[in-house]
């Protein structure tokens, strides 16, 4: 703001300062320009006033060679729109907050995304995952080569082999076509690379983890009192693995 | 990624074991899993090697052009999903004008594009699918 | 030009009563004669039929022909079609992500930020030509705007905006209040938009990557002419020049790029977002321009009218705001001009006394909101 009419027109800065500073309250509180609702104060200052008075500072425009004023004009806050103090800028992290947003309503309980996390208890890299699809099918298990963490476009690339044909399977966990993704084994020693695409190289290959599945489903049947094993249904269960998973380390 | 001068593997016990591609039919693209192509038998499974090949003998014998489906590819294929599948070899299936399969068994996971690309036959015949 | 006509010609043409005889019996060429006179004398001669209103109307309808296929008002209506009826938003391109359907599918889609899109001009049929309507996007600081734009901000009563873009409508009815903004809602989830933006520069090009030529061998005696263009045309006989046209080498890139009919899957005002389905040209912090799509349906009319009445209902004293501006713009003006700017600045804007109520009552209620948002947040701490 121009300090220099403070001054000469005391009351008019002050109004506009409030302006600003209701506005930038406004702001910090939803973050955004809420469109529908107009801040009530200026909606009652309309409804009483048959229009909005105008606020505006000088931009001077000074004479190059004598350095005094040679002409001004009026500049309007960037907040106003048509009379109104509504216009915001908006939220610079809008593409974090559709992530947010997406994920929120992909993966409602959380699970998915303690899942992916960047912590110990999360499903890492050596890992070997389990994916079970919506649309029924049998479950790919495999060893998972790495994680790509991209928000909502969150990936894990699982390795397999299926009747001795290694099989790579890139899964997007918040798909809706994933669902569930449960950790079957911990890798017993952290691994020290974030892709692990050595483990093409026959001579680090895991081979099948058919053997590690099966052992997982019998420990899972006995501890799960007797009830059938449904492959697979929920994220509950991806989280109980999870958990298991934490005690074994 | 198939194209002239591929060689893929062939799953079925139709006798071929390595097939060479030389027409990917009806698209100007390279071949990917689903898609019809036409083959020269280059190596013959042996007949008493793995036991792939029929009692009665190779249908197939080197030299022979063929039409083939690709089953597996190495280039990675990606799905409505966002899911992705890549396999470590190129592989078809032997089959005739008609379009059935030559051979009456199949050794290999097949890709599930196959189901879309309307290949029922092969799909049923596969011991797995991925 | 009218033909001569000589002297008794036109005395027979001329009113009587108009014109005495006796001055038009000799046309004189002197400036007296010349003034009395009922034409006004071209540099190239006089005739006696009255000036033509507007000489350069002719093959009228109105006089029994067929409209013109040429024109200005044959190319509207020619175009009218392909104009959209509203006009569109400029956005920022933030970035590609993806959109997760309900039924598993995965669908790559484009971040489009708008930032405080307003409504700056409506260009008319009558004074323009057509009709548009100009609308700007983000903020400039005032410093880095020339003064003809500062009084036509000024004008507006709207803040120095960061860009400007004009959007063809079809009619009167597609142009807009001057100062509103624009939201997302401006557009609904499953119509198809077309998004402009131009590409990413590519620098200086060949041909084998600008045009996609095939190029040339890389054996059989071909000698570093690899990716070059080859033959640019026939030699003797076919006028030994080169084609007008020709593609050839050159700058790549950098053009700006229409990709049309694309789905709108997501509108957001609090992000201020419009999420498209698919690629939009040019990098990261483009500005795109995002119109209704040319090629399908405009929206439905009960949309349209909804987004108009949404527009009115949020900003109800666009009108007024604008004419006051406009006063003030002029008293300024005249200000500048008689250079007593400074007396005026000195002046400020005096606020009346109903205004100086309004500010006391903001005050009041800025007072009271600060107390209770003291009160609220002491609590919690």
């Amino acid at each position: 703001m121009n300090a220099a009419p403070l001054a000469r027109r005391p009351l008019a800065c002050l109004k506009a300062g409030l302006r600003q500073t209701r506005q930038h309250r406004l702001f910090a509180r939803q973050l955004a320009t809420e469109a529908t609702t107009t801040p009530t104060e200026t909606t009652e200052a309309a409804a009483t006033t048959p229009r909005a008075p105008l606020q505006h500072d000088f931009f001077k425009l000074n004479d190059r060679k004598t350095k005094t004023l040679r002409t001004a004009f009026a500049v309007y806050p960037t907040t106003t729109a048509a009379g109104t103090q509504s216009a915001a800028p908006p939220p610079v992290n809008a593409l974090l907050s559709l992530h947010e947003a997406q994920i929120k309503k992909m993966d409602p309980t959380g699970a998915r995304t303690a899942l992916v996390a960047r912590n110990r208890e999360a499903a890492q890299p050596g890992d070997v995952l389990m994916v079970t699809h919506r649309r029924g099918g049998e479950p790919f298990a495999g060893v998972c080569l790495s994680i790509r963490r991209r928000g909502i476009d969150t990936g894990v690339l699982l390795r397999n082999h299926l009747t001795k044909v290694p099989v790579e399977m890139w899964f997007k966990v918040y798909n809706r076509n994933v669902a569930g993704l449960e950790v079957i084994k911990r890798r017993a020693k952290r691994a020290r690379r974030a892709r692990l695409t050595y483990m093409r190289q026959a001579k680090h290959d895991m081979g099948s983890v058919e053997d590690l599945v099966f052992e997982w489903k019998r420990t899972r049947k006995v501890y799960s009192t007797g009830k059938p094993a449904a492959a697979g249904k929920g994220k509950d269960k991806g989280k109980k693995a999870v958990a298991a998973g934490g005690k074994k380390k | 990624m198939i194209q002239l001068k591929t060689i893929l593997n062939c799953i079925d016990n139709s006798g071929a074991a390595l097939v060479e591609c030389a027409i990917v039919v009806g698209q100007k693209r390279h071949a990917s899993i689903g898609d019809r192509i036409v083959v020269v038998v280059q190596e013959q499974r042996g007949a008493h090697a793995e036991g792939m090949a029929s009692s009665s003998g190779p249908k197939v014998k080197r030299g022979d052009i063929r039409h083939a489906i690709v089953v597996r590819t190495r280039q990675p294929v990606q799905r409505r999903d966002g899911s992705v599948i890549r396999f470590a070899d190129n592989a078809c299936v032997l089959i005739n004008k008609a379009g059935d399969p030559i051979g009456s068994r199949i050794s290999g996971v097949v890709g599930q594009e196959l189901r879309k690309k309307k290949w029922s036959k092969i799909l049923s015949m596969a011991p797995m699918q991925a | 030009m009218a033909p001569r006509l000589p002297a008794r010609c036109w005395r027979q043409l001329a009113p009587p009563t108009a014109t005495p005889l006796a001055r038009t019996t000799t046309p004189s060429h002197t400036a007296a004669g010349a003034a009395a006179l009922p034409y006004s004398p071209s540099p190239s001669g006089w005739s006696t039929l009255q000036p033509r209103d507007k000489p350069y109307r002719y093959n009228q309808v109105s006089s029994g022909l067929p409209a013109p296929t040429t024109g200005p008002a044959a190319a509207l209506k020619r175009k009218e079609h392909s104009t959209p009826v509203r006009a569109g938003l400029l956005g920022i391109k933030k970035g590609m992500t993806v959109f997760m359907g309900r039924t598993g599918a995965r669908i790559a889609c484009t971040v489009l930020q708008l930032d405080r899109v307003q409504a700056v001009l409506n260009k008319t049929r009558a004074k323009h030509g057509y009709w548009a309507v100009q609308v700007g996007m983000g903020e400039r600081l005032a410093g880095n705007v020339g003064a003809p734009l500062l009084g036509y901000y000024e004008a507006k009563g709207i803040a120095p905006k960061e860009v400007l873009a004009e959007f063809r409508v079809r009619n009167e009815k597609g142009l807009l209040p001057v100062g509103v903004q624009l939201f997302p809602d401006w557009f609904h989830v499953g119509q198809r938009v077309d998004v402009r933006s131009n590409c990413r520069g590519k620098g200086f090009a060949g041909g084998m990557k600008r045009h996609g030529f095939a190029g040339q061998e890389a054996s059989h005696g071909n000698s570093k002419n690899h990716r070059t263009i080859g033959t640019t045309g026939p030699s003797q006989g076919s006028g030994s020049r080169v084609m007008p046209g020709k593609k050839m080498p050159g700058r790549m890139g950098g053009q700006r790029v229409t990709v049309q009919n694309l789905p709108v899957l997501l509108v957001d005002n609090e992000l201020g977002i419009v999420v498209v389905k698919g690629a939009v040209a040019g990098p990261k912090g483009a500005v795109v321009r995002i119109q209704d799509a040319c090629k399908q349906d405009p929206p439905p009319q009960a949309f349209i009218d909804k987004t108009m009445a949404q527009l009115q209902e949020r900003f109800p004293d666009a009108e007024a705001h604008l004419q006051a501006a406009r006063e003030r713009h002029l008293e300024l003006k005249a200000a500048r001009q008689e250079k007593r700017i400074a007396e005026l600045m000195a002046e400020g804007m005096k606020p009346s006394e109903e205004e100086a109520e309004i500010m006391e009552a903001i005050i009041a209620a800025s007072i009271a909101d600060d107390a209770a948002a003291v009160a609220d947040t002491k609590p919690t701490f």
